[in-house]
C-alpha cells in the first residue's frame, strides 16, 4: 500500500505537484495520465524517493520514505521499487545479464544469476544475455530495462512513458508486457504517461495535474 | 557485478584511453625507477669498493683522480711515489693497516695491479680455483677478466705497457695465471692481481725495452724512474704537474735523480746494481717521513708504489693524518668517503634533473588521468543516476570513481615497474661488454620503490577526487527527468 499525504513540491513558487491524498493499493495497477509538464515525472520521483517534496509524507508499506536518511532511502528504493525509464538507461559498458546483476549489487543484495536468466527467459530475450545494449533492438532494450527493474523482486514497479514513442500495436504489446510481468512478479504497477491509447488497459486511472482535492479523490 | 567488475567493464569500453592513461603513468614511473636503480647501484658500488679504506696516499694531483684511479681503477694514476716515503707513512702509529698498490701495465685493457694478498682480503675475495700469487710473475684473475679473456689456470699472458689497450707488449716476461677469483661484485672482478714485485719486474724489464738500450742490465733501476716519467706522459699527455712533482721529489734525492732523470743517458751506468726487493723496514716508526732515501742507497728510492690504501688506527686519525700528509710530505692523502661524496654531488645534479623530469612526467600523467576520469564520469552521468535509482548510495558512486582512479594508477604502477626494471636490465645488458665500472642490473629492488608505489596510488586517488565529487553530486532526479 502506497499513500501520499499533503505532498507538495515546487521548483520555484509555482507548485508543480500538490497531492492532498493519494492511495495505491497492493496489486491495483495505476495509470497516471497527463500531458507533459503536468507533474507526472515529478510525482514519480517523489514516489520513488528521488525527489524530496517540500512537505507531506510518502508511505511505502509501513515505511515513511522521507523519514529515512538519504543513503537508507537509496537502499530502500533499490530493494522495494523497480523503475523502467523512458530512455531505459541501460549501462552501455555492461552486457544484458550484467545490467541485470547491477540491480542486486547496487541494492546490497546477493547476486542471483539464476533469477536474471529466468527473468530474461520470461521476457523472451534469454539468448541476448551476453549481448551489449547497443546490439539490441529498441524493443529488446525495453525488455532488458523491465527485467532489470524486476530483478530485486520489488513490490512496486514504476514505468515512465513506456509507450509514447511506439505505434499502436506495439504500445498495446508493451502495456501487456508490463501488466503481465507485474502480475507474474506480484508487483504493483504504476505507469505515468500522456499516451491515452493504453488507458483502457488500466482499472485505476488518475488524471494529472493533481492540483485539487477533487482530482485526487476521483481515484477513491 | 562488483564495483571492480564495473570499473573494468568501463575501462574495457574505452581501451585506447585506458591504455594511454596507463602508459603515460608507467613512463613517468619507469623513468624514476631507472634513476633510482642506477643511483642506488652506483652508490652501492662506490661504497662496496671503498669499504675498509679510510684514506689513500698517492702522488700529488687531484684527490678525486687519486681515489678514482687507486680505489675504483677507472682513471689514470696521479703518479708514483717512492716506496721509502710511503713506508714511512705506512708505519705511522695512526695507521692500522696498509695495502700498497703498484700500477702501470695491463692485459687486454684489464689493469694489472701489484699488491699484497691483503688486497684480496680487503674485499673478502674468494678463489674459485688455484691459489694467490706466491712469487713474482704469478697472477690471479678477477672473475670478469677470466670470463672475458678465457684464460685458465696455468695459462700465460703478456702484459702491455700502460693502462689502456694498445700499449707495447713485453713478450719476454710472460705472467702465469695461478688463481681465479670468484665473482664478488667489487672492482676485483675486472683486475689482474699480482705482487708488487711482479709489476716492478715487468716494469724494469719494460723500461729497458722502452729506452732501447738494454745493452746494460745494470741500468734497469736507473732507467726505471725515467720510465715512470715517460709512462706518466704517455698516460695523460700534457700532464705537466707530474713532471713538476717528480722534479720536486727528485730534488730530495739528489744522488738518484742526477742519475735517473734523463731516461736514456749513459750516466746511469754509475748506478749500483739493482736491489731486487725493497726493504719495508726503512721508515721511522711514528715519525714523519724523512726525505726519501739517503745518499748512498738510491736504489730503494727507485722502487715505487702508485698508491697505498690505509685504514686508520683511531677516529682521531681521520682529522690528523690527511692534514699531516698534505702539509708535511710531498704526497697526497685523499679519503674515499669524501671524494665519492663529492663525485656523487657532481653526478647528483644530473640525476636530480632527470628525477625532476620523471616527476613532471608522472604529474602530467596524473593530470591526464584526472581529466580522463572527469570526462568518463561525465559521460556516464546517466549510468551513475541509474545506479542511484537501483539503490546505490552517494558514497558507492564516490567509491566507484576512486576505485577506477586507483585501478588505472595500479596498472600504470605495475607496467611502470616492469618497464623500469626492464629498461635497467636492457641498459645493463647493453653495457655489460664495455667493462663499465658500475654494472647495472634490473633485478634488484630498492626500498624507495615502495614509496613510489604509494605515491602512484595516492596520485590515482587524488586524480579521481574531482570526478568522485562530481559523482557524489549527481542530480539523479534532474538527469532522469531529462531522459
Amino acid at each position: 500500500m502506497i499513500a501520499l499525504r499533503n505532498v507538495r513540491f515546487a521548483y520555484t513558487n509555482e507548485p508543480v505537484l500538490d497531492v492532498p491524498y493519494l492511495r495505491i493499493d497492493e496489486g491495483a495497477h495505476h495509470l497516471l495520465l497527463g500531458p507533459s509538464g503536468s507533474g507526472k515525472t515529478t510525482l514519480l520521483h517523489v514516489l520513488t524517493g528521488l525527489q524530496r517534496p517540500d512537505r507531506g509524507t510518502v508511505m511505502i508499506g509501513e515505511q515513511d520514505l522521507y523519514d529515512l536518511s538519504e543513503g537508507a532511502r537509496d537502499t530502500f528504493r533499490g530493494r522495494h521499487i523497480g523503475i523502467v525509464f523512458q530512455q531505459f538507461h541501460l549501462v552501455q559498458a555492461l552486457t544484458v545479464v550484467q545490467n541485470l546483476m547491477l540491480a542486486p549489487s547496487m541494492a546490497g543484495l546477493p547476486a542471483d544469476a539464476h533469477r536474471a536468466r529466468s527473468l530474461l527467459g520470461a521476457l523472451g530475450i534469454a539468448e541476448k544475455a551476453r549481448a551489449y545494449p547497443d546490439e539490441l533492438s529498441q524493443g529488446q532494450r525495453q525488455r532488458v530495462a523491465i527485467a532489470r527493474a524486476l530483478m530485486n523482486k520489488p513490490p512496486l514497479l514504476i514505468a515512465d512513458e513506456p509507450t509514447s514513442a511506439l505505434d499502436d500495436s506495439t504500445a498495446e504489446a508493451v502495456a501487456d508486457l508490463l501488466l503481465n510481468a507485474a502480475d507474474r512478479e506480484g508487483a504493483t504497477l504504476v505507469v505515468a504517461t500522456h499516451d491515452a491509447r493504453i488507458a483502457h488497459r488500466f482499472e485505476h486511472r488518475l488524471a494529472l495535474p493533481l492540483v485539487s482535492t477533487e482530482a485526487s479523490l476521483e481515484n477513491e | 557485478m562488483s564495483l571492480l567488475q564495473l570499473s573494468l567493464a568501463y575501462l574495457r569500453r574505452r581501451p585506447f584511453g585506458t591504455v594511454l592513461n596507463v602508459v603515460l603513468l608507467a613512463l613517468g614511473l619507469a623513468t624514476i625507477v631507472v634513476l633510482l636503480l642506477f643511483s642506488a647501484q652506483v652508490e652501492r658500488n662506490l661504497s662496496a669498493n671503498s669499504e675498509g679504506i679510510d684514506v689513500v696516499i698517492g702522488a700529488k694531483g687531484s684527490p678525486l683522480q687519486l681515489i678514482l684511479s687507486s680505489v675504483y681503477h677507472v682513471d689514470s694514476p696521479t703518479g708514483n711515489i717512492p716506496v721509502t716515503e710511503a713506508e714511512a707513512l705506512m708505519q705511522n702509529t695512526m695507521v692500522a693497516a696498509a695495502i700498497p698498490l703498484a700500477l702501470g701495465d695491463s692485459y687486454r685493457g684489464y689493469r694489472i695491479v701489484g699488491s699484497t694478498v691483503d688486497y684480496l682480503d680487503l674485499y673478502d675475495a674468494k678463489l674459485d680455483a688455484g691459489a694467490p700469487w706466491s712469487t713474482t710473475r704469478e697472477v690471479v684473475l678477477g672473475a670478469q677478466v677470466a670470463a672475458e679473456t678465457g684464460l685458465a689456470l696455468g695459462d700465460e699472458l703478456v702484459s702491455a705497457h700502460g693502462l689502456s689497450e694498445g700499449g707495447a707488449t713485453h713478450d719476454d716476461v710472460p705472467l702465469t695465471v695461478v688463481g681465479l677469483l670468484a665473482p664478488n661484485g667489487t672492482v676485483l672482478d675486472r683486475l689482474i692481481l699480482t705482487s708488487v714485485e711482479t709489476v716492478w719486474a715487468v716494469h724494469s724489464d719494460h723500461s729497458a725495452d722502452d729506452a732501447h738500450h738494454d745493452e746494460d742490465g745494470e741500468h734497469r733501476d736507473g732507467e726505471h724512474h725515467g720510465d715512470a716519467h715517460h709512462e706518466e706522459d704517455g698516460e695523460h699527455g700534457g700532464h705537466g704537474d707530474d713532471d713538476h712533482d717528480h722534479g720536486a721529489h727528485d730534488g730530495t734525492v739528489p744522488t738518484a735523480t742526477a742519475a735517473s732523470t734523463p731516461p736514456s743517458t749513459s750516466g746511469a751506468a754509475a748506478e749500483p746494481p739493482a736491489v731486487p726487493v725493497v726493504s719495508t723496514q726503512a721508515a721511522l716508526p711514528g715519525g714523519i717521513a724523512p726525505p726519501t732515501g739517503a745518499p748512498g742507497e738510491p736504489s730503494s728510492a727507485e722502487r715505487q708504489y702508485t698508491a697505498v690504501l690505509l685504514t686508520y688506527a683511531s677516529p682521531m686519525a681521520a682529522v690528523m693524518f690527511p692534514r699531516m700528509v698534505n702539509a708535511e710530505t710531498n704526497l697526497l692523502a685523499a679519503a674515499p668517503a669524501v671524494e665519492t661524496q663529492r663525485l656523487l654531488s657532481l653526478l647528483g645534479v644530473g640525476l636530480d634533473a632527470l628525477r625532476l623530469f620523471g616527476i613532471v612526467l608522472i604529474i602530467a600523467a596524473a593530470l591526464g588521468l584526472g581529466i580522463a576520469l572527469y570526462n568518463a564520469m561525465r559521460d556516464r552521468r546517466y549510468d551513475l543516476a541509474v545506479m542511484r535509482s537501483l539503490g546505490a548510495r552517494r558514497r558507492t558512486l564516490v567509491g566507484h570513481a576512486l576505485l577506477e582512479g586507483t585501478l588505472l594508477a595500479s596498472m600504470g604502477t605495475v607496467l611502470g615497474l616492469f618497464l623500469g626494471h626492464g629498461a635497467a636490465s636492457a641498459l645493463g645488458a647493453a653495457t655489460a661488454g664495455t667493462r663499465t665500472p658500475v654494472p647495472l642490473s634490473g633485478l634488484t629492488f630498492v626500498p624507495e620503490e615502495f614509496a613510489l608505489i604509494a605515491l602512484m596510488l595516492g596520485l590515482g586517488i587524488v586524480a579521481a577526487l574531482i570526478p568522485a565529487i562530481q559523482a557524489y553530486r549527481t542530480d539523479i532526479a534532474r538527469l532522469l527527468a531529462q531522459g
